[in-house]
């Protein structure tokens, strides 16, 4: 479903990626991970078509085509989603009337009806429930005022309305416990179909014992070093970076 | 805490003092004929000019007033209506009975709340026909229209309102209008007793060729709470100013304002809150959303005065600018002379965030939709408070229809 060829990106004069090579076919989860600073944020901006963020060689592949060339939106509109590590507060607009823009520009994007408001609130009371989330989320400002967990719920409750094909997940246990971590992950667990895939991005392995990945890529210095299934996530969480980094030198 | 004109203009002085002008208004006609207008260089109008509106030398409508296209009548609102044409109250156009209907008696000016006025507001005292004179009652909505009618008009016209002990009501004032360059010039003083609540909601819609000076004086007292809210979202120049007493203890006050502009238009509000007793909290929140070559004014000055402890004030003014030419001025000014007060102040001058545009457009809204629905938050967050019901719902839409025809 998504494929990365050799990508390289830079922001500003800085090249972040450098070359990064990652196929995830439909029906799968991987994970990325990485110490900090290694560019794996770069990387989901890079695919979600950030404009700060220059593509210097390489190439996205989404359901066999180049995207490179796609706005923001055109991407979002072909079905990539991404839960943002730090959703974005927005005062004086209320979640529901953002909400039912975003899904409409979206349906609008791929030849479907629009929803009208009835059918709007109809879909999304059903999978507010997916996340616990309480219905009066709708009329309060986009995530201002919200909780750490609640605006990471409140992201799994937007892809779940927009129905992503390709499901990007940057850092969702980033200031969760354990209880909204089992909250999102289940959210997550739920929208898993054949047809879909997910990539998610995390620091830490807790996130993984309850979204279990096919694959694990360790992200160090702009690229990916290791791949493995979901024990390499327990291997780094036990052992840390620096033995892959270790690995690599040796190999070199 | 009369407002002083330390720097004078007397351009257009002679042409306003020799209209025609209802009887007993020599003492006002005097003082505008000595102070003059407010000159460049005074600072309560420091950041907006006035030279080229004096020398425009406006004209009233004497007699019945003139029409109004059927345009205009579509958009009167519904409800109890009091409609002034220039100035004048036009019978026809209106649908205030009983009560609401109390106009002022220009024969007989009522005592003043305004003290000795100086510069429009002298203008306003010299000439004004027109207005009401009432005592709302409880769960009141009264709107107040102001239409302008044509080219180098001038509507003069003066409200007193009271609000008795406990009551809670609603008043708009719309200013509409067509035809070009006019001027309003209008006194809005409002006066509430112990523990009331007035909504007061301030629409701006006129023509954008057009020029709107307007005084509101408000008088608050012990345990009464005054709304204000403004949105000024057309006109060449808006000039408000608001100036709220809060004079019994407990009182509260909010100003909630939204400057709208585009093309070269210039939208200022100058707010003057006066703690005059303990324990009155006070917040003023103003915004302005610009494009084009247009500039904002926001001054706002809060006067503590001497043992007015407890108080509690707040003052925020937040410009969003579309564009490089447009010009945001913003002025808070803080006189206090007692010493156990909090009051505090931020002002902002941005453009659209870049995250916030990111984190849209990746749920798949354009850039223009998504910079449509910022702008939008951005202007109606400071009327989140307001009432359901058409104060609500007209200001919320006059913020829409603003940003939808940029």
């Amino acid at each position: 479903m998504l494929e990365l060829i050799d990508l390289h990106a830079r922001v500003g004069d800085t090249p972040i990626l450098k070359g990064v090579n990652l196929t995830i076919p439909a029906g799968e989860v991987h994970a990325i991970m990485g110490p900090n600073a290694s560019g794996k944020s770069t990387l989901s901006k890079v695919i979600t078509g950030h404009p700060d963020y220059e593509v210097t060689s390489g190439d996205i592949r989404f359901e066999g085509e180049s995207i490179l060339e796609l706005e923001v939106e055109e991407r979002a509109h072909r079905g990539i989603f991404m839960s943002f590590q730090h959703p974005v507060e927005i005062p004086g607009v209320a979640t529901s009337v953002f909400l039912k823009e975003s899904v409409n520009a979206v349906r609008e994007a791929n030849g479907e009806e629009a929803l009208d408001a009835a059918g709007f609130l109809r879909a999304a009371r059903k999978k507010m429930k997916l996340v616990e989330l309480d219905k009066s989320l709708l009329h309060r400002s986009l995530n201002e005022g919200f909780s750490g967990g609640e605006k990471k719920r409140n992201e799994v409750f937007q892809m779940a309305m927009l129905e992503p094909k390709f499901m990007l997940l940057d850092e969702p246990d980033s200031g969760l416990d354990v209880d909204a971590l089992r909250i999102v992950a289940s959210g997550v667990n739920a929208l898993r179909r054949d047809d879909r895939a997910v990539l998610v991005i995390t620091h830490y392995q807790r996130l993984l014992d309850y979204l279990v990945p096919d694959k694990t890529h360790v992200f160090v210095d702009g690229r990916i070093v290791k791949t493995g299934d979901a024990e390499l996530a327990k291997e780094v969480e036990a052992r840390g970076y620096q033995w892959v980094r270790d690995e690599l030198k040796a190999s070199a | 805490m009369a407002p002083s004109l330390r720097h004078r203009d007397h351009t257009g002085v002679d042409h306003y003092v020799g209209l025609p002008r209802p009887a007993g208004r020599e003492a006002a006609a005097e003082r505008l004929q000595s102070f003059g207008f407010p000159g460049r260089r005074d600072e309560d109008w420091f950041y907006t000019p006035t030279k080229r509106l004096l020398e425009a030398r406006f004209t009233p409508v004497v007699g019945s007033p003139a029409a109004v296209s059927a345009e205009l009548r579509s958009e009167l609102p519904e409800g109890a209506r009091a409609v002034f044409v220039d100035g004048l109250f036009d019978a026809e156009l209106s649908t205030v009975v009983g009560h609401l209907a109390g106009r002022l008696d220009p024969a007989a000016p009522p005592a003043a709340l305004l003290g000795d006025p100086l510069g429009f507001d002298a203008l306003n005292a010299v000439l004004w026909r027109d207005g009401v004179e009432l005592t709302l009652a409880e769960a009141d909505l009264l709107h107040l229209v102001h239409i302008s009618t044509g080219t180098q008009r001038l509507g003069v016209v003066r409200h007193r309102i009271v609000l008795p002990e406990g009551a809670t009501a609603t008043v708009m004032e719309h200013h509409l209008g067509e035809g070009g360059a006019s001027l309003v010039a209008s006194v809005t003083e409002l006066d509430l007793a112990a523990r009331a609540t007035l909504h007061h909601v301030l629409l701006q819609q006129a023509d954008a060729a057009s020029h709107h000076v307007h005084t509101v004086r408000v008088r608050v007292g012990a345990g009464a709470a005054y709304h204000g809210s403004s949105v000024q979202a057309q006109a060449l120049l808006a000039r408000l100013s608001w100036h709220v007493e809060l004079a019994g203890e407990g009182a509260f006050t909010r100003l909630a304002g939204v400057a709208l502009g585009v093309g070269r238009s210039h939208v200022d509000h100058h707010l003057l809150v006066d703690h005059a007793v303990p324990g009155c909290t006070s917040r003023q929140d103003v915004r302005a959303v610009l494009d084009g070559h247009a500039r904002s004014v926001f001054t706002g000055k809060v006067v503590v005065r001497e043992g007015a402890q407890q108080t509690d004030s707040e003052q925020a003014n937040h410009s969003l600018l579309l564009s490089d030419d447009a010009v945001a001025n913003t002025r808070p000014q803080l006189e206090i002379y007692a010493d156990d007060v909090t009051c505090a102040h931020g002002a902002t001058v941005g453009s659209i965030d870049d995250d916030s545009l990111f984190y849209l457009r990746q749920r798949g809204l354009s850039p223009a939709a998504a910079r449509g629905l910022l702008m939008e938050g951005f202007a109606r967050a400071v009327l989140a408070e307001l009432p359901e019901g058409p104060a609500h719902d007209l200001s919320h839409a006059l913020v829409s229809r603003w940003l939808a025809a940029r």
